[in-house]
């Protein structure tokens, strides 16, 4: 499994480095010491694993996480157990908090690789057509086909289609992993879009029915990949 | 980690935790000698913004910096210290008036040169080992 550390403390970078090697199952490719840095490259170059610290210059881990296009395994390395709730809703695979013996670390490479042998045991799934939102004290059917996008209202959410607005308690990142991917697409932290609805795009914005909505940076190479240009 | 197979023992000065050091590094001293000068290396450049910090009054940023020299107290075996600077990040945590801070700091800045003074001294001692080993 390829991996990068991205860690801004040279000793823990040269130990989580060591204990992968001493691992004989991760391959270490890179290591950066700010987010920035490794956003750039891990969006060129796709990998299995980060061993992510929290607390860096300039952004924090969680940012990196929210602004990557992909969702690799993630390791969080932080001597602060405070953000263990955070690691839960980033659905990271294990907290190492630092410093950790080689012990430590080989458990979270176990649960690691339960989770890649569950990941490849899961039955696939028909990609569902639609999705039940609790609105309004009820739950309400709404047809894939039928959303034009989804944006994010800090703890709220507001689905979008032609007829309607339905406001429902959620985040873009959970709902992120319930929407059916071919169909729709996070293109900025705060939107998830129907793809088939977008019908145009200038720049670095989009548009579905008049609706300018932003595509980030981050993620503006995979929208160009997902969509039929000839 | 990668144990030297016939490495005579380092008797660490007791405030190091050697269980601890044992159970990171196993008995390989070559790359707690690359640690330790790591460490003070980094140090080096992280003891200062920790003072600048507290000379500013600024109390979110002296929380970050002493959140930054934490693990590497931790990483060389000087676990007390290593608390000690958890201790002071969680006080920040609880005020806004930095003259509460004041006499903590002056302990904690007491207890960091200390600490950095004892790791040189060991780190001596330990080059001195591995040559004759």
């Amino acid at each position: 499994m390829r991996c990068v550390i991205v860690e801004d403390l040279q000793v823990a970078a040269d130990y989580t480095r060591r204990c992968c090697e001493k691992s004989g199952v991760l391959e270490v490719e890179a290591h950066f010491t700010n987010v920035a840095d490794a956003l750039q490259y891990l969006n060129l170059h796709p990998i299995d694993i980060i061993f992510l610290d929290v607390e860096m210059p300039g952004a924090t881990g969680f940012d990196l996480l929210d602004q990557l296009a992909y969702k690799p395994e993630v390791i969080l390395t932080t001597s602060k157990p405070e953000y263990a709730y955070n690691a839960f809703e980033y659905h990271v695979v294990d907290f190492l908090k630092k410093p950790f013996t080689y012990q430590r670390f080989t458990e979270a490479i176990q649960k690691l690789s339960i989770k890649k042998v569950e990941k490849e045991e899961s039955p696939s799934t028909t990609p569902s057509t639609h999705i039940f939102i609790k609105t309004d004290g009820k739950l309400v059917r709404l047809n894939n086909e039928d959303i034009l996008y989804i944006e994010s209202m800090g703890d709220y959410v507001k689905f979008v289609t032609a007829e309607k607005k339905y406001v429902t308690h959620n985040t873009i990142k959970a709902l992120e992993e319930k929407v059916n991917k071919d169909q729709f697409m996070k293109v900025h932290r705060s939107y998830i879009v129907n793809l088939s609805k977008i019908d145009d795009i200038r720049e670095n914005d989009l548009f579905i029915k008049g609706v300018e909505i932003p595509i980030s940076k981050a993620h503006r190479s995979e929208v160009m990949k997902r969509l039929h240009i000839i | 980690m990668s144990q030297a197979p016939n490495a005579k023992p380092f008797i660490f000065n007791n405030k190091f935790d050697t269980g601890f050091l044992q159970s990171m590094y196993d008995d390989d001293f070559t790359y707690i000698q690359e640690v330790f000068t790591i460490t003070l290396d980094q140090l080096s450049t992280d003891l200062p913004v920790v003072q600048t910090d507290f000379e500013k009054g600024d109390i979110a940023s002296l929380k970050k910096s002493v959140h930054k020299v934490k693990p590497s107290f931790g990483y060389v075996g000087l676990l007390g210290t290593e608390q000690a600077c958890k201790d002071f990040e969680d006080l920040c945590g609880t005020t806004s008036d930095m003259a509460v801070l004041i006499a903590p700091f002056k302990n904690l800045w007491a207890l960091l040169h200390e600490s950095k003074d004892l790791l040189i001294k060991e780190l001596t001692l330990l080059e001195t080992h591995n040559k004759l080993n």
